[in-house]
């Protein structure tokens, strides 16, 4: 099977600013990828190199086994993209949008099957100048998926969408994956992104520090127990002399806190602290998500990179 | 490519200022057209219609305009991108929107002729007669007037690419058209006392003058088919360099 995308050291910089750094990349076909990283860390730029809109100072990008350059990408035929915002010409209807990209193998049906999946209908013959931030998302999302390409790249999709268009599009994409399609995407929200990515991408200050499936990101992340007590005070100290780990992240958290690292660590807190007098009257199981996980292999990176 | 230009041509039709500006341009023809008809003291029905009833100057700026749009409203709406990243390479995309301007500022000038002959039969069928000669002339000054306005044009392709500025492409373009009028003095003084000065693209403007009137030559030292032969370099040297410059754009 042909690879879908291939980046073999590619580097880009602005004037002195190096903004991609030896990106080594490649995707499997089928796959839901999430791209992530702060502002800046080159997600845009990295999807811009694929399209070919940006020309790289090293390396290559290969899409569907040809090389992608500024002037040849013949390739891309097989890519549909919204990047950074979504655009229109003012004086077109979301329809002649859709009729005017639509490709010659592109019928009437799957026209009216994007407008569906998207619950446009309402507003697809009205001019896109009067569209909404929202609307104007899902008609870029539309353009990028028209064609049904067998790779999609999706920079901050979900902005401007209300939580009706979220979940619509959620369902656009996996329907697409069930079609073997690749799809990366980018999201700052990334409680979204967590739900529907098999694998991860994190980009910091240009360069990928973690490539892998979204699975093993999640085995990484640490579960917590917050108690709430008669004596919350008391019930800290307690536990920190009896070796119950405290999350660094959260030694200035006013609640009684700590990590799980065992399946029995609930039932020691409580058999302690019911010895000291202590009554318990809440336990609330908290999960490190997307965000918390994100921010410490972030965290952990830039201490790396400041110490070198 | 054939997809690309049916795309070009389908923006452009979608869009009012080009329904506008027709349906204004045969407007004021025909508003020319009874004036002269009622007042031929005043307006010469004859000179009126070989000028195509004042519609060439109308033509110029709709073709400047239409030129700075086809580019710029792909900059500005950030349908640049949408446009880029497809299989077609940038020299496909642009090379699209050259034809179609091509395309278009051919329809407008044959409109004209067309709108012209139509109004002279039914206006003015006995005011004059139609010559063999009076044709000729004006297929020839109608000539001239489209190969000097393709000079602005590719100008205007070449500002719009290197300055992604609409008012700048549309400003040099409408200066560049009364130049020749404003500055002929100096030039053809300048170009008096430095021969080589002849080759400038300014000069070039001249054509539409000198067909009209052949004493001309002497002032901008070219023969007709020299300042034919200039344009066309300028042109392709124009079109050339914004075709560079929007190859190497990054968007």
């Amino acid at each position: 099977m042909s690879s879908v995308l291939q980046m073999q050291q590619v580097s880009k910089q602005f004037g002195q600013k190096q903004v991609l750094k030896s990106i080594d990349l490649s995707l499997e076909p089928g796959h839901i990828v999430g791209l992530v990283g702060e502002n800046g860390a080159g997600k845009s730029t990295l999807m811009k190199t694929i399209l070919g809109l940006l020309p790289v100072n090293h390396g290559t990008v290969t899409v569907f086994d040809q090389q992608i350059t500024l002037s040849r990408h013949a390739s891309l035929d097989r890519v549909g993209a919204l990047i950074e915002y979504p655009s229109i010409y003012p004086f077109l209807s979301g329809r002649k949008h859709l009729h005017l990209f639509a490709a010659d193998n592109t019928d009437q049906d799957q026209v009216n099957a994007v407008i569906d999946a998207l619950d446009m209908g309402s507003y697809i013959d009205q001019q896109a100048k009067n569209y909404s931030l929202g609307m104007k998302q899902k008609l870029g999302i539309a353009l990028a998926v028209l064609n049904q390409p067998d790779l999609v790249i999706l920079d901050e999709p979900m902005n401007g969408l209300d939580p009706k268009a979220t979940r619509q599009v959620r369902d656009l994409i996996f329907s697409m994956k069930q079609n073997g399609t690749t799809i990366l995407i980018s999201s700052h929200i990334l409680s979204e992104l967590e739900k529907v990515i098999d694998d991860i991408i994190i980009l910091d200050q240009g360069h990928i520090v973690r490539n892998e499936p979204m699975q093993s990101l999640s085995d990484e992340s640490v579960d917590y127990l917050v108690l709430k007590t008669s004596d919350d005070a008391t019930a800290k100290q307690l536990l920190a002399a009896n070796q119950f780990v405290v999350p660094a992240e959260l030694a200035d958290d006013a609640r009684v806190i700590f990590a799980k690292t065992s399946n029995d660590t609930l039932a020691q807190a409580i058999t302690q602290l019911t010895a000291a007098n202590i009554a318990i009257y809440d336990v609330v199981h908290e999960h490190n998500d997307l965000e918390a996980t994100l921010l410490n292999v972030l965290t952990a990176d830039q201490t790396e990179v400041a110490h070198d | 490519m054939i997809k690309l230009i049916q795309q070009e041509i389908y923006k452009l039709g979608q869009k009012r200022s080009t329904t506008i500006g027709v349906s204004a341009l045969a407007g004021f023809m025909v508003i020319l057209a009874i004036l002269s008809k009622v007042y031929p003291n005043l307006f010469n029905a004859q000179a009126q219609f070989e000028s195509l009833f004042a519609s060439q100057i109308f033509i110029v700026f709709m073709l400047i305009a239409a030129t700075s749009n086809i580019m710029m409203m792909e900059f500005q709406s950030g349908m640049i991108r949408p446009l880029l990243y497809r299989r077609y390479s940038r020299t496909q995309v642009l090379i699209s929107k050259w034809l179609v301007i091509l395309g278009y500022s051919i329809l407008l000038f044959v409109g004209a002729i067309i709108w012209s002959l139509l109004i002279k039969v039914v206006l003015f069928n006995n005011t004059f007669a139609l010559t063999g000669k009076m044709m000729t002339n004006l297929l020839q000054g109608v000539s001239a007037q489209w190969l000097t306005l393709w000079l602005l044009l590719s100008l205007v392709f070449l500002i719009t690419n290197a300055f992604r500025s609409s008012a700048a492409a549309v400003s040099i373009g409408i200066i560049g058209y009364f130049v020749t009028y404003i500055t002929a003095a100096l030039m053809f003084g300048a170009i008096a006392r430095w021969s080589w000065l002849r080759f400038n693209p300014l000069n070039m403007l001249n054509l539409s003058a000198q067909v009209s009137d052949g004493t001309m030559e002497k002032l901008t030292q070219l023969s007709t088919s020299g300042l034919v032969i200039g344009n066309l370099i300028y042109i392709a040297i124009f079109l050339y360099l914004g075709l560079v410059l929007f190859k190497r754009r990054a968007v």
